[in-house]
């Protein structure tokens, strides 16, 4: 009931962040309204992102105890990185459409997300073509730890590629923003909060994950005795 | 480390013996990869040279990529075949030594795949035999060989116990082989332009790490795989 309710205040304040960042923030200069995806576009780059670093973690807790649950919530990780991550290429996809005049170009940035997105999906088969055991937990830890290897490239890719995708402008190499005040703080808190529902997210499909598998293991002992 | 060495050589001759006698394991990548080059070669014969100056890498590195994925594929085959992984296990052995001798086996075997198209490749190119030169070409060639060949090592180690193998491999490959394969690109294209060398530097220190990565994962975490298995 407490995670419902979690969930619930944070969807709410997500549409609400959503609400406020189309109808409400100052008009960008250069692009006018179509700047507005980038409320919903940079937060899922940063929670795909996000979502590589928990996998990060779980898979190292995976391997240390193949036993305890934490690949499942490894696995919550890669689902919800898959899925902000298809986010981020559907909405730049969208956002590129008016400003770049394609929705596709194979440029640094798209390619590398791109990249990732195929991890993601590469991870989630490669769980369901295991059979269940440790050998499934270890064996998904190491690709995992693997996936992160191609954060870092992507992250830095519009730096080091010539690319049509904007250079860093959260944060430029001298520490300040390239954003106004206002379109910055919107910005940081549709952040915050997008972060803040893909880790309930995760955490609610661990849940789902552990009772599902606490269910399977009851009905073989069932069928067992 | 006497002991590890020695099973290193144990296991490398092995794998050798083994691949000796299914030559299949080394002649299928071979001929994939030629036969690739010379379609694409037949292909791009009527290009101007300009464009072809372009693009000749990427046909020189394409039907090395989908060559060398067959050969990674199979590595563990004839262990398979024998079902020796599990009686492995009953023996005080460093498994990281087994890493270590199949990835040798498979760095050989991506040298027996490139070192003919690189042949093949300057008679259908022959511009690319003033370009091939230099320390810093066969540095990023072996540096993104043994990229390759690691992951390739510890992916088929991944995926023995998965169904649906042959498909799955090149999905976890394929993926986890472009980042390499780009850098080797651009640090190649950049060594054969002029005054790039520092470019080029830079493409083949971000190799490097991946190589890096690529390798100790594979060596620290092979045992673990092998155990599980």
């Amino acid at each position: 009931m407490k995670e419902l309710i979690i969930g619930s205040i944070l969807f709410a304040l997500q549409i609400a962040v959503w609400v406020w960042s189309f109808f409400f923030v100052t008009t960008e200069v250069t692009q006018g309204d179509v700047y507005r995806i980038m409320y919903v576009h940079v937060p899922c780059a940063f929670s795909a992102f996000f979502a590589s670093i928990l996998l990060f973690f779980f898979s190292l807790g995976s391997l240390k105890n193949p036993n305890s649950h934490t690949h499942l919530l490894a696995k919550g990780a890669a689902e919800v990185g898959c899925l902000f991550t298809v986010l981020t290429l559907v909405t730049g996809s969208i956002w590129g459409r008016p400003t770049w005049g394609t929705w596709w170009t194979w440029d640094a940035r798209l390619t590398t997300t791109l990249i990732l997105a195929l991890l993601y999906t590469s991870y989630l088969l490669l769980f369901a073509a295991m059979p269940h055991g440790t050998l499934r937990s270890k064996v998904c830890a190491i690709f995992g730890l693997l996936i992160c290897a191609d954060i870092p490239l992507i992250y830095k890719s519009v730096t080091w590629w010539r690319t049509l995708h904007q250079p860093p402008s959260l944060m430029t190499q001298n520490g300040n923003s390239a954003m106004s005040a206002e379109i910055y703080q919107q910005l940081c808190l549709a952040i915050v909060v997008t972060i803040g529902l893909s880790v309930w997210l995760i955490f609610y499909r661990f849940k789902n994950m552990k009772l599902k598998e606490e269910l399977l293991h009851l009905s073989f002992e069932g069928n067992r005795l | 480390m006497h002991d590890f060495l020695r099973h290193t050589k144990i296991f490398f001759l092995q794998g050798l013996k083994e691949d000796f006698i299914e030559k299949d394991r080394i002649i299928s990548p071979l001929m994939l990869a030629v036969t690739m080059l010379l379609l694409l070669g037949i292909a791009s014969a009527t290009w101007d040279k300009e464009v072809l100056e372009k693009v000749y890498l990427a046909h020189l590195f394409l039907p090395v990529l989908f060559a060398l994925q067959v050969a990674f594929h199979r590595i563990f085959e004839g262990e398979q075949k024998d079902q020796v992984i599990g009686v492995l296990r009953s023996y005080s052995i460093h498994f990281s030594s087994f890493f270590l001798a199949k990835f040798f086996l498979a760095c050989m075997y991506g040298g027996l795949v490139i070192f003919p198209c690189i042949g093949l490749g300057c008679l259908l190119y022959p511009f690319v035999l003033m370009k091939i030169e230099g320390l810093y070409f066969w540095l990023t060639l072996g540096l993104s060989l043994g990229s390759l060949s690691a992951l390739g090592v510890l992916l088929s180690a991944l995926t023995l116990g998965a169904s649906g193998r042959s498909v799955l491999f090149p999905i976890l490959y394929f993926p986890l082989a472009i980042p390499v394969v780009l850098c080797s690109l651009n640090a190649m294209l950049a060594f054969s332009g002029e005054n790039s060398l520092e470019v080029g530097c830079d493409w083949l220190i971000l190799l490097g790490c991946f190589f890096v990565i690529f390798g100790t994962l594979g060596f620290l975490l092979f045992g673990e795989l092998m155990k599980a298995h």
